[in-house]
C-alpha cells in the first residue's frame, strides 16, 4: 500500500512509531507563517550531515494524511541540505488534535 | 465584566486579575494592578501547553527578556493550562518538545476568566486565541493583536510598536508614522508642524 517502513518504535502497533517520510509528504500548514532562526539551521545541518538526525520530528497522522507542526529547523535543515527523506516520530491524531494546533 | 463587552479593550483600564503562575521553577502569584506606576506590561495569550507546534514566539521572548527589561517592561504569558502543566512544559527541555527554562513567568488562567475578560477565549474549545496586549504604566491597554489560525507573533513587531508607545508617551506633542523606528524622526500632529516631518525625510 506505499505505506513508509518502519525502522524502530514498538512493533504491535501500538503507540507512536519511528519512520522516514519523504519531507513532500508531510504538510506543514504553518509554515509560512514562521520563520527559522537560520544560525540554528545551519548548526543543524552540520550535525545532521555528520550524525545524522537525533531526535525524530514530531508528526501527527490524521485520515492517512502527514501533519507537521515542530522540528521547523530540523525540517528546514533536511531540505537544505536535499535529504528525500526525514526520520519522524508519527502519532495517531483526530481532526480535533488538528484542529488544536491551527488555533 | 460589563467593561469587556461595552468598552473597546485599547484605551482604556486593562481588567485586573490575580492568579497563579510559574517563575523560576516555583509557584508565584501575579496581580496585574501590581504593576501599575512601575512597569509597562506584555500580557500574551496562546492556547495549550506542551502541543506540537514549535512554541518559537514563547521562547523568542525570554531570548530577548532583558531587551524587555531596558524597556522597563515584563513579559508575562497566559494560557488555560494548570500551574502544574506549566512546570512540567518548562521542566522539559527544547529538544523534547518542551520549553526549558523562561525568563517570565506563565500564569493559569483555569478558570478562564483572564482570557475571557480579555475577549480571547474561544468559547466552544474552553482555549485562549493567540492574543497580545501592551499595557502601560498607568495600567491602559495601548496595543492589541490576535491572530487565529496558529500564526505567530512577531517579538520585532512588539519591541517596535512598545518603542513608537513609549516615545509618544514621553514627546505627548508628536506621533509616529508608520513603521517608525527609535531614532527615526517623528511627526507633529499639527498641519503645520507636520511640514517639519515631510521637509526632513
Amino acid at each position: 500500500n506505499g505505506s513508509p517502513p518502519v525502522i524502530g518504535g514498538s512493533s504491535g502497533g501500538v503507540g507512536p512509531m519511528i519512520v522516514e517520510l519523504p519531507l513532500e509528504k508531510i504538510r506543514r500548514p504553518l509554515m509560512r507563517t514562521r520563520s527559522n532562526d537560520q544560525n540554528k539551521v545551519k548548526e543543524l545541518m552540520d550535525s545532521i550531515r555528520q550524525i545524522g538526525l537525533q531526535v525524530p520530528i514530531d508528526v501527527i497522522e490524521v485520515d492517512g494524511t502527514y501533519y507537521g507542526f515542530s522540528g521547523c529547523h530540523r525540517y528546514e535543515a533536511h531540505q537544505k541540505l536535499g535529504l528525500p527523506t526525514i526520520r519522524c516520530k508519527i502519532r495517531k491524531g483526530t481532526k480535533e488534535t488538528l484542529r488544536h494546533h491551527l488555533r | 465584566k460589563a467593561q469587556a463587552d461595552d468598552l473597546p479593550l485599547v484605551g482604556n483600564k486593562a481588567p485586573d486579575f490575580e492568579a497563579e503562575a510559574v517563575f523560576d521553577q516555583e509557584f508565584i502569584k501575579v496581580k496585574l494592578s501590581d504593576y501599575i506606576g512601575k512597569k509597562y506590561v506584555i500580557l500574551f495569550f496562546y492556547p495549550l501547553d506542551f502541543t506540537f507546534v514549535c512554541p518559537t514566539e514563547i521562547t523568542a521572548f525570554s531570548d530577548r527578556h532583558s531587551e524587555f527589561e531596558k524597556l522597563n517592561t515584563e513579559v508575562l504569558g497566559v494560557s488555560v493550562d494548570s500551574v502544574f502543566s506549566h512546570l512540567a512544559w518548562v521542566q522539559t527541555d527544547r529538544k523534547s518538545g518542551g520549553l526549558g527554562d523562561l525568563n517570565y513567568p506563565l500564569i493559569s488562567d483555569v478558570t478562564k476568566s483572564i482570557s475571557k475578560s480579555f475577549g480571547v477565549l474561544i468559547h466552544d474549545q474552553g482555549i485562549a486565541l493567540r492574543g497580545l496586549f501592551i499595557i502601560d504604566k498607568e495600567g491602559v491597554i495601548q496595543h492589541s493583536t490576535i491572530n487565529n489560525l496558529g500564526i505567530g507573533r512577531s517579538v520585532d513587531e512588539t519591541m517596535r510598536t512598545l518603542q513608537a508607545l513609549q516615545y509618544i508617551q514621553e514627546n505627548p506633542d508628536e506621533v509616529c508614522p508608520a513603521g517608525w523606528k527609535p531614532g527615526e524622526k517623528s511627526m507633529k500632529p499639527d498641519p503645520k508642524l507636520s511640514k517639519e516631518y515631510f521637509s526632513a525625510i
